[in-house]
């Protein structure tokens, strides 16, 4: 029996279920009482109708082989993306797959690169659902981590920080940036051609670099998450820029980093605070980063320190941010110590 | 006005690859008209099947898409109608420099195909050296962009024994999911039937293997194709999704060739007209579609199924023998093993 014929069958007896209804009316006890027995009759058909139907319909179809939210014959399928679910299996069919010479080196090295970059992704944002609870999650990074240490060396992919390629293109387009954005406040910084390429390279660096480093572990989770900040921050700055081809509103003066007041520096050295806590109670972090780290912190102190910076705040909110100043600082004098002598010293 | 939820276009009868399995309606022995418009032309075509359709999507495919140079203004353009754009391609000239002028956000899926694990393999099945090592590059490249993916395979004789490894090399490469295809004859492979073409028993164990796999790897795997429920046991698999022949249906595949010429599907070398001159409305209720949806073979009477399933794909019956009311020729080559459903 065709479908089609089957929902029109059960649209007819619920027709008839309906109207009986509305006859006699919807309740059952006075339903017993009143009206011709025909129509009670006619009711109890159109239900027994509706039943047999339904129940046919259901149960015959032949391993639901039309799933009516799936497709029909070359359509797309249906899929959900950005949970990276398999990677616990990615990693290890991929390292199978290297090791039998079934891809090109090549292919290999990039297939790679996109198993860190998701599984730096998912480390940074964890997605919910079956599977993705913290103990998995964690799980998941414990059998990556070896599979990815040995894949990199066996691809010859660098293993420190500022011999990767990602990491010197985060910090020369960060650089990049905020060298385009450090002109007299209130002047266009750039054309809306320039906004949008510094725009989507500070994008690639927020989903792609940043990810991947931290998933072939150059990079420490609270290292990743302390430089994503100063990234997202960047790139709003990049956005609401002035530019010199287009009329727009300047919301924010557009002179290196923007320099916020007092409330909005005390909420971003907040937001810092339990990261940065996390590297000094690892006792590791890798130097050319944390530096970047903590140039921004400071400049966030520098605000905080200036006394102006309070004037529009209340007494509580200033005693707070206050607070919160002395806290990191103390955090950032004891994490210069994870330096190491400064790059000049190294070439002395 | 007839509501079409999306069609495909194909770019170009052009390809640089040489598959044995290829169904492009112009590879049949038929007289199918050849040719492209330029751009501005296709454009003019490409707006006036949206405007009669109001389709929201739009798959690309070919011969090879890629091998117009004025794709990238085909997107732009579908992109800023607000369409949907899926692009089928071989893989082989997405190169980094195209990957990065389609992305990001510009294809909303990439369907490249995944033929096997074996580079060997692969190849022969493309027609052309290389192929294998091409189509991973772009597929890897892809996924690092963060593109969504999708891999095809084609189920053949030749590339079956190795479908759970290739199954395996899609989640190694973090594709998004994989169409499992069974080899429907029509343009070049109906001259490669004998070479190709493998049992219902053999595709059904690797249909059980897509099973395993999509549930171990969380790996959405469909099967595109109309597989006969006469020939194949639907009813064991949870997690695979099978489709049956939606010609004619708001969710059909209409197919626009590069001249104008609109089909049924991708597969069918029937013509209902051109949409240079004449209307989307009038294809679609035009007597060739009335006949090309009423077809079923004979074969099929009785069968419960008769009126979903259609006979598994009436376009490769045609392309086999010449009628779309004839058998499909999977069901002509084993139809005797067929159980009714
Ligand atoms: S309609 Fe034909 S092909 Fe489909 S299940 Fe029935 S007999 Fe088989
Ligand atoms: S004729 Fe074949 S290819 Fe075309 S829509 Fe039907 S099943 Fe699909």
């Amino acid at each position: 029996m065709p479908y089609r014929a089957a929902g029109l069958l059960m649209a007819l007896g619920g027709l008839v279920a309906v109207v009986g209804l509305i006859l006699i009316g919807v309740d059952v006890h006075a339903a017993k009482q009143r009206g011709p027995r025909w129509k009670r009759r006619l009711l109890g058909a159109g239900l027994a109708v509706l039943g047999i139907w339904g129940a046919w319909f259901s149960a015959s179809r032949p391993g639901s082989p039309f799933k009516p939210d799936v497709m029909c014959c070359y359509a797309p399928i249906p899929m959900e993306v950005g949970c990276a679910g398999n990677l616990r299996e990615r990693l290890p069919l991929l390292e199978k797959l290297i090791a039998e010479a079934k891809l090109d080196p090549g292919v290999a090295r990039t297939a790679l690169a996109a198993a860190e970059m998701d599984l730096g992704r998912i480390s940074m944002h964890p997605c919910s659902g079956p599977g993705m609870s913290a103990e998995e999650m964690t799980a998941i990074r414990d059998l990556a981590r070896p599979i990815v240490e040995r894949l990199r060396a066996r691809l010859g992919e660098p293993v420190s920080l500022e011999e990767a390629p990602e990491w010197k293109a985060l910090t020369g387009q960060w650089d990049d940036a905020a060298a385009a954005l450090a002109v007299e406040p209130g002047a266009p910084a750039f054309d809306s051609q320039t906004q949008q390429r510094l725009a989507d390279a500070l994008e690639r660096l927020l989903h792609a670099d940043l990810p991947r480093l931290l998933g072939a572990g150059l990079l420490s989770e609270p290292e990743a998450r302390l430089l994503e900040l100063d990234l997202v921050r960047l790139s709003g700055a990049v956005r609401r820029a002035r530019v010199s081809d287009r009329e727009t509103t300047p919301t924010v003066a557009s002179s290196g980093l923007p320099v916020p007041p007092a409330g909005e520096s005390a909420r971003d050295i907040g937001l810092r605070a339990e990261s940065l806590k996390k590297i000094l109670a690892s006792g590791v972090a890798h130097p050319a980063a944390l530096r970047r780290i903590l140039a921004s912190v400071r400049k966030d102190l520098e605000v905080l320190d200036r006394p102006a910076s309070y004037d529009l705040m209340g007494a509580t909110e200033r005693a707070k941010a206050e607070q919160i100043r002395d806290a990191v600082k103390a955090e950032v004098e004891k994490l210069k110590n994870l330096l190491g002598p400064a790059p000049e010293d190294k070439r002395d | 006005m007839p509501r079409q939820d999306s069609f495909v276009f194909e770019v170009t009868q052009r390809c640089n690859h040489d598959c044995p399995h290829c169904y492009n309606a112009w590879k049949n022995p038929v007289d199918y008209p050849m040719g492209e418009l330029p751009t501005g032309e296709t454009l003019a075509m490409l707006g006036e099947l949206l405007d009669e359709t109001g389709a929201s999507l739009v798959s690309l495919t070919g011969g090879e898409p890629m091998l117009r140079p004025d794709i990238y203004e085909m997107v732009d353009y579908l992109n800023a109608r607000r369409v949907t754009v899926n692009l089928i391609t071989n893989g082989g000239l997405l190169d980094d420099a195209a990957i990065a002028r389609l992305s990001p956000g510009k294809i909303s899926v990439f369907e490249l195909p995944l033929l096997s694990v074996e580079r060997s393999i692969h190849d022969r099945m493309s027609g052309k050296a290389g192929a294998f090592d091409r189509a991973t590059a772009a597929m890897a490249e892809l996924k690092l962009r963060r593109q969504r993916v999708v891999g095809v395979f084609v189920a053949t004789k030749l590339n079956l024994p190795t479908w759970r490894e290739t199954a395996e090399l899609a989640v190694a490469l973090g594709l998004d999911g994989v169409m499992f295809n069974r080899f429907n004859p029509g343009g070049a492979g109906v001259r490669n039937l004998e070479m190709l073409q493998a049992s219902p028993a053999e595709v059904q164990a690797a249909l059980d293997v897509a099973e395993e796999m999509s549930g171990r790897y969380e790996l959405p795997i469909s099967c595109s194709i109309a597989m006969p429920p006469c020939l194949f046991d639907t009813k064991r698999y949870k997690r695979l999704g099978f489709g049956f022949c939606a010609a004619g249906t708001a969710r059909a595949y209409y197919t626009l060739d590069p001249l104008g010429n609109v089909r049924p599907c991708n597969h069918t070398p029937t013509i209902l007209g051109n949409i240079r001159e004449t209307t989307f409305e009038a294809m679609a209720g035009s007597p060739a579609m009335k006949d090309f949806m009423a077809a079923r073979p004979a074969f099929c009477g009785g069968c419960r199924l008769e009126m979903e399933c259609l006979g598994g794909c009436k376009a490769a019956a045609e392309a086999a023998t010449g009628s779309a009311w004839h058998c499909d020729p999977f069901l002509t080559a084993f139809g005797e093993d067929a159980v009714r459903p």
